[in-house]
């Protein structure tokens, strides 16, 4: 009386088995759009970008983390490699190689992000519930770092060599293979620069056999190359915000990041931002644009003007349909990247055309962004051949795009954030998140290992590339 | 006796027979197993229709007797086959016939279990809007949970605790006439309670569609037997695990005037219960002060100073007769002068009405010899208290019963429900919900500003919502954003019983439970989390079919044994379908059609079907109608367990002794029984669990990785229980008291629990865990007044349930395991711990037990982990029943309540960030507050905390949302549940006006209540999508206050 058990017990509902390309959409929409948020919450307080108006107390601006901050992180990223393992899994089942180095491609981006936040973390055993691994090593970040340049490598030659087609919903590229192949280098420059200060990884010279060799090692050449993921907010592909309200309201521009858009004019001040305004004898009078400083004393009584908010109209139009994008890679990190090599070399010629395409890039990827004439001999924006400039201007273009900003920060000391009394921690920067606290009751072993192995599970800790 | 011997032999010894039918007098009900019995000796029994045939010598006197009923005795000296025997009732209730499992009846007396038998007077009194409510405190061990969630206020019917840590199921299963119903909740979509500032597909919230209990017509009711333990629902299997609650509704009887017919008219009228403590003494503002430091207030900028009217807090200025630039409802923008600076006292309260409810119900019944029918119909309008929601709903049925020939019999049942509703309100925190609504109106802002909705010449485009755009005009949301609801329920039912002879007898059933709902979500533009609105049409179809089969053997072993047994089995097939078409956008504004989405609408169906064989059989012995004992057994084969594991026995065994029979008691106890038992149940789990499969994507062409590990070993989960209790009558019957103990440990358990993300899933399904259950059930009634005019009756009901986590899952290695989570507030089972223990952070205290303050700001130290708060659970709950009859009058009253148990309140945390309850007038004068406390030394001591904070952030950082400790109150009240008036026409006066009978009665629902909770009514839960979570307030709406009259006349 069983025999149609077995049947009634299918699902009608969901699917048993997937094609490679149909995990693809879901990975690049909710990793860019969680990020685009995060970048939001987290990178601009640490950043000095914008913070909450006002602002008593507390708060990350002033450095106030605490063992959460990083849950959403984690968990953002851990649930998507998961449709990455199902991409290779379908790869392999489909004969389809190129979604093998799809795959190689996201892991980077996304164990990127992961491992810069949190240190080491569970790689080499996660994933595997299913194989019978409930509690994962940690790898440290040494061997992810490895394990995924190699990884990048084997991606490009298959991108470069195999001839399986990509096919399906591609939010990103529409299937572009040699997009996705410069994507892919794009990323391997990101993640070498990001271990400079370890030398026995030789990332320079490494970056620069990358540079020697664009017909190996294509990267992005322009912002139409570059990973920006085009949301219309026309569900599914709905804005990050659910309402528009909670993008401007309660929120001040920076001023650190204010003024050193208005010490070099900045053309991209009323894309990303409102104008600031002050009432003089009854009515409100125009001052340009002005933020309020991060990590103050929390009297709100010492700002006599309507502080800069963050426009709205960047990310969240009210009519549906309006294209807006989100940054995973900017063509303008590329060239900076490349100026840095450059810089780092001692070829200032390299170094400055590297720069100015960086920070012109920077400006012509936002919609109406518009770069003025003559913009770079404006007499701050004009090289000057130090690394100071080179990162304030990294720090401008990595604008919405995800951590990098703090990455950089962390691992250069640049842009020379001003310090207040008013910030934990003796105003130092903190340098990753804490692991998430349910790992300490589903993972104990594993975690204490890593935390003691790292220094300690601390928000202060240096990760292993900023040693 | 010797002589009488003596006077038979000598006559030769001749026999008669006998057939007929015994029936009660009062119910004209057939009776089965009536003792009948010839000269002292027991000659036979009737059967299940109450029909018997027995052989007795001419000239016998012959008894028919049963517990309950006065025996009647009579000589017959010839054949006679159509007899009709009509027992009257003892007028001592020693004993009860209850309906048990299967649709049994059976004598109490020969229970081994505890029932709680409830009439149709106890749920048709002062009726509610759900007849479940009625329930309340009047069943010891029954616990009600519903999530204020308007009209149709789902309830979650738990009989004695939680036996499972998923907080969808512990739910009892209803049974109407034997077929079991649909009881099935289908979220609307949204399945988080909490959902502001929620990004991506849906961000709507919660709205409580209502599920079929709700719509049984209680006037149809003729009983409810409530089984509350395993020994007693062992046959139902599976479903049955949290007990059972076995409805019997009405069939037709015999009328002297050959028709009966009732009609009952039932009008009531509804306010609110109770408000929380709104403070209307300071206005709109953040603390924001002009230039000589004054605090001031004005609508948009003015030449006071900057715009402070956009902000939802009310930590501005003081009502104090000065004036202000303010919003001008004529304009729509500032005012052209100051005006006064007022409050409005009735700006939450005035946009609430009058709710009213008609419930009128025309039922005729009849019977013959052999044929009985009843047809009932009944109409409920109801407006509720929100404006611009309510329902209307139509039930018809009819119950048959045919006796086609002298062996066999057929009883037909149809009953059919149209339910409709315009408008169902949205529950939860967001901004669809009027809720929310209540929490963010702020004191100097009249309702009537929002009447007109939409701004003039901008109808359906833009709303008027002058102050925050996060708060939605109240009135779009009640007239705009309306989730309508058209439902459709048939349940019917064939079912034939054949006697083959007075000792066999089959009985075949099959029976068919259909609901189809379509319903709709409509949000129009300009609203915040659908600035192009949003559109959704759902159609969710149920189905399930049960087929039952039960052959019975009944006869006495001997002079001191009788015996009853039966084989039966079970297919239950059950199939549940949800089609969604959603528009998220609209090309035109106010046009809710699919067809009008802004990108293609999408479709989203979800088909789950299962099914279960089972075949029972159980067995009762009785000794000398003094020992009772019941065995049963089942096997079930579920489709929802893997091949292998997915048939499963369990037994049980149930013993009832008749002590005031079996010994020799003291003369004040007039009646003693002692009840011991043991039972076990077998239960499957949800359909798909056994093989891995993608989640559907939003996205076109894509999927996403399965979520969720599969488990192709799963096992059935089984709950083994004990129970024993007794039951006494002292002084001549005028003390009742049941008093009922029992244990009930799980094993086995089917559980979704997360899983570490870093594993490459989410979740996973196991068995895990131990969880024990043990409790007390009390019920003590008396009639402490019996007269000829004036009696009292009185009945007191208590329970206590004490759960214990005994262990978690052991191959996962943890000792802590979250379960469900609403907002900030997180249900972890912990080993040692309860079921329903609620997590958050806290406050930091020194050793002292004092809070710790940070002495740098003034505001509370935030702990660096999630602790226990309390349990959602209260220690213990009762109720307390009386009836006064005076002549015709009789009077009614009833309270029930909880003690303990706590309740996290998201509407007391907003309204204290935001100044707008009572308590937060504190600090007021001086703008700051210094928090009751320490703060820390450098060499580790404490001193008094002395450093001020102002007003707006103390109680936004004190009160935090994520603070589950300052947010959460103790859940115990008691409430004032019914109170009714009765007057019955006197009979002479019925005979004048040929009526059988006619009543008026007054009546007044959950009329006062006590309790430290201080939103609305601390029976409230969150609703999770279809899962109501017990412990979390989210943004709730007032509970109904209901008066009302009752008129019933019988013809």
């Amino acid at each position: 009386c069983t025999k149609d058990f077995e049947e009634i017990n299918t699902d009608p509902n969901k699917l048993e088995v997937v094609s490679p390309g149909s995990m693809l959409t879901p990975v690049i929409y909710n990793m860019s759009t969680y990020f685009t948020e995060q970048s939001y919450n987290f990178d601009w307080q640490m950043m000095q970008v914008c913070i909450p108006h006002p602002s008593v107390s507390n708060g990350i601006h002033r450095y106030d983390l605490n063992e959460n901050s990083g849950n959403g992180t984690w968990n953002t990223c851990y649930k998507w490699m998961a449709n990455i393992r199902e991409m290779e899994t379908a790869a392999d089942n489909y004969n389809l190689p190129v979604y093998r180095a799809v795959a190689a491609t996201l892991k980077a981006y996304i164990m990127g992000i992961l491992t810069d936040s949190f240190g080491d973390v569970p790689f080499s055993e996660a994933m595997k519930a299913a194989e019978g691994i409930s509690q994962p090593r940690f790898d440290t970040q040494q061997e992810i770092y490895e394990n995924l340049i190699a990884q990048l490598e084997e991606a490009n030659t298959i991108y470069a060599t195999d001839d399986s087609k990509m096919f399906g919903e591609d939010l990103l590229y529409s299937n572009d293979k040699t997009k996705w192949q410069r994507f892919n280098n794009s990323l391997l420059m990101r993640l070498l620069l990001r271990m400079s200060k370890r030398t026995e990884m030789n990332s320079y010279e490494r970056l620069q056999t990358i540079i020697d060799n664009p017909d190996q090692y294509p990267v992005f050449t322009s912002n139409a190359e570059a990973a920006f993921v085009t949301i219309t907010g026309n569900s599914p592909y709905d804005y990050a915000w659910g309402r528009r309200q909670d993008y401007a309201n309660a929120k001040a521009m920076a001023s650190f990041f204010v003024d050193l858009l208005n010490a070099q004019e900045d053309p991209r001040r009323g894309l990303f931002m409102t104008g600031a305004s002050r009432l003089e004898g009854g009515k409100p009078v125009d001052i340009g644009y002005k933020g309020v400083p991060a990590a103050h004393s929390g009297d709100a009584s010492q700002f006599n003007f309507n502080p800069s908010q963050p426009n709205a109209d960047l990310m969240v139009y009210t009519t549906l349909g309006t294209e807006i994008i989100e940054v995973m890679m900017s063509y303008a990190e590329v060239e900076l990247i490349k100026a840095e090599v450059a810089l780092e070399r001692g070829d200032l010629n390299a170094a400055k055309a590297a720069y100015e395409k960086g920070v012109a890039a920077g400006i012509t990827q936002w919609k109406n962004g518009v770069m003025p004439q003559g913009y770079l001999n404006h007499p701050v924006v004009a090289f000057n051949g130090t690394m100071k400039q080179l990162m304030e201007q990294k720090y401008i273009a990595l604008f919405y795009n995800d951590y990098q900003q703090w990455f950089e920060y962390r691992r250069t000391g640049y842009p020379e954030l001003p310090k207040t009394e008013y910030m934990l921690h003796d105003g130092v920067m903190p340098t990753r998140f804490m692991y998430p606290t349910e790992i300490r009751r589903s993972n104990p072993t594993n975690y204490q290992e890593a935390a003691n192995r790292i220094g300690g599970d601390d928000i202060m800790t240096k990760v292993w590339w900023e040693k | 006796k010797l002589n009488n011997h003596i006077h038979l032999t000598e006559a030769p010894q001749e026999e008669i027979a006998l057939a007929g039918l015994v029936k009660s007098a009062e119910t004209g009900e057939t009776i089965p197993s009536v003792s009948i019995i010839a000269d002292g000796k027991a000659v036979g029994v009737t059967d299940v229709n109450g029909k018997f045939q027995v052989k007795v010598p001419r000239g016998a006197e012959v008894r028919f007797q049963y517990m309950g009923y006065q025996p009647y005795s009579t000589r017959f000296t010839e054949d006679n086959q159509s007899l009709l025997i009509s027992l009257g009732s003892a007028s001592t209730d020693l004993s009860e016939v209850v309906v048990t499992a299967l649709g049994i009846k059976r004598d109490e007396k020969a229970l081994g279990y505890s029932v709680s038998k409830l009439d149709n007077k106890d749920l048709t009194e002062a009726m509610p809007n759900n007849w479940s409510e009625a329930l309340k405190g009047k069943v010891a061990g029954l616990n009600i949970t519903q999530a204020s969630s308007g009209p149709l206020n789902t309830s979650r019917i738990n009989l004695r605790g939680n036996l499972s840590l998923d907080p969808a199921k512990n739910q009892a299963l209803i049974v109407v006439d034997g077929i079991p119903m649909i009881n099935g909740n289908i979220s609307s979509g949204v399945d988080q309670a909490y959902g502001a500032g929620a990004s991506g597909a849906d961000k709507d919230i919660p709205i409580d569609f209502g599920n079929g209990l709700g719509d049984i017509n209680p006037d149809d009711i003729e009983s409810i037997t409530v089984l509350k333990g395993a020994a007693a629902t062992a046959l139902y299997g599976s479903r049955a695990g949290n007990g059972a609650l076995i409805i019997t509704t009405k069939s037709g009887a015999k009328h002297e005037g050959g028709i009966g017919i009732t009609i009952n008219s039932n009008t009531s009228i509804s306010d609110i219960l109770r408000w929380p403590d709104y403070q209307y003494e300071y206005g709109q503002g953040v603390q924001n002060r002009n230039a000589a430091g004054e605090l001031y207030y004005s609508y948009d900028l003015s030449e006071d100073g900057a715009n402070t009217g956009s902000t939802s807090s009310a930590f501005g200025p003081k009502f104090d007769g000065q004036s202000y630039f303010q919003y001008d409802p004529a304009t729509g923008a500032q005012s052209a002068t100051r005006v006064p600076w007022v409050p409005y006292k009735d700006n939450i309260k005035s946009f609430w009405r009058t709710g009213t409810n008609f419930t009128n119900s025309v039922a005729l019944d009849g019977a013959t010899d052999r044929f009985s029918a009843r047809a009932s119909i009944t109409h409920t309008k109801n407006k509720w208290i929100m404006p611009n929601t309510g329902f209307d709903r139509l039930v018809a049925s009819l119950n048959t019963s045919a006796q086609l020939t002298e062996k066999l019999k057929l009883n037909a049942k149809l009953s059919f429900t149209n339910k409709n509703s315009d408008n169902l309100p949205g529950t939860g925190y967001n901004n669809q919900s009027i809720g929310y609504f209540m929490i963010f109106q702020n004191p100097n802002v009249d309702l009537d500003w929002y009447r007109p909705i939409w701004k003039p010449g901008m109808e359906n485009i833009e709303q008027i919502h002058p102050f925050s755009s996060f708060i939605e005009n109240p009135f779009l949301i009640a007239y705009e954003m309306t989730n309508s609801l058209r439902s459709t329920n048939l349940e019917g039912n064939l079912q034939g019983i054949y006697s083959f002879n007075s000792k066999w007898e089959l009985m075949l059933r099959s029976g068919l439970n259909m609901r189809q709902d379509q319903r709709e979500q409509r949000r129009p533009y300009n609203t915040a989390n659908f600035p192009q609105g949003y559109y959704k049409q759902q159609d969710v179809f149920f189905k399930e079919t049960n087929t039952d089969g039960l052959l019975t053997y009944r006869d006495k072993l001997s002079e001191d044994f009788s015996f009853t047994g039966s084989v039966g089995a079970n297919f239950m097939h059950n199939q549940i379908r949800t089609s969604n078409g959603v528009a998220r956008g609209l090309m035109v504004p106010g046009i809710y059609k699919l067809s009008n989405a802004l990108t293609q609408a999408v479709a989203e169906n979800q088909t789950v079907e299962r099914k279960t064989h089972s075949v029972y059989g159980l067995i009762n012995i009785g000794w000398k109608d003094k020992i009772f004992l019941d065995v049963t057994g089942r096997n079930d084969w579920s489709s929802t367990l893997p091949d292998g594991n997915n048939s499963y026995f369990y037994p049980s065994v149930s013993s009832s002794y008749v002590l005031s029979d079996l010994f020799e008691l003291p003369e004040l106890i007039s009646f003693a029984k002692a009840r011991l038992s043991w039972a076990q149940v077998g239960t499957d789990t949800d359909p798909y669990r056994t093989r891995s499969y993608f989640e559907t994507s939003p996205f076109p062409g894509s999927a996403g990785a399965p979520a969720i590990l599969f488990n192709d070993d799963l096992k059935p989960e089984i709950s083994t229980s004990w129970e024993g209790g007794v039951n006494f009558m002292l002084f001549n019957n005028r003390i009742n008291a049941d008093v009922n103990l029992y244990t009930n440990n799980t094993v086995n358990q089917v559980l979704r629990v997360p899983l570490d993300v870093t594993t490459g899933y989410q979740e996973r399904f196991i068995n895990a865990g131990k969880i024990q259950n043990q409790g007390v059930e009390i019920l003590l009634s008396g009639k402490p007044i019996v007269s000829k005019d004036f009696n009292w009756n009185t009945t007191i009901t208590w329970a206590k349930n004490v759960n214990k986590i005994l262990t978690l899952s052991e191959d996962m290695g943890v000792d802590q395991q979250l379960y469900a989570e609403s907002g900030t507030v997180y249900f972890y089972a912990t080993k040692g711990g309860s079921i329903g223990d609620l997590y958050g952070y806290g406050l930091v205290r020194n050793e002292a037990g004092q809070v710790v303050f940070d002495a740098k700001t003034g505001l509370a130290l935030r702990p660096t982990d999630i602790e226990k708060i309390g349990n959602a659970y209260p220690l213990w709950r009762g109720g307390f029943q009386n009836e006064f009859s005076y002549k015709n009058w009789r009077l009614s009253i009833s309270i029930d309540g909880q003690y303990g148990g706590i309740v996290y309140s998201q509407s007391h945390h907003k309204m204290t960030e935001q100044g707008k309850l009572g308590h937060t007038l504190l600090g007021r004068e001086t703008g700051t507050v210094v928090g009751d406390g320490v703060v820390q030394n450098a060499d580790g001591s404490y001193s008094p905390n002395t450093t001020p904070v102002a007003i707006n952030t103390w109680y936004a950082d004190y009160y935090r949302r994520a603070n589950v400790e300052t947010n959460s109150f103790d859940a115990s009240y008691v409430k004032l549940r019914e109170a009714r008036i009765e007057y019955a026409l006197p009979k002479e006066l019925c005979k004048k006006l040929r009526v059988g009978g006619a009543s008026i009665a007054v009546f007044g629902r959950d009329l006062a209540m006590i309790s430290k909770f201080p939103i609305f009514d601390p029976e409230t839960a969150a609703l999770n999508g279809a899962t109501i979570i017990p412990g979390v307030e989210m943004g709730q709406m007032p509970t109904p206050r209901t008066w009302g009259m009752n008129l019933n006349v019988k013809f």
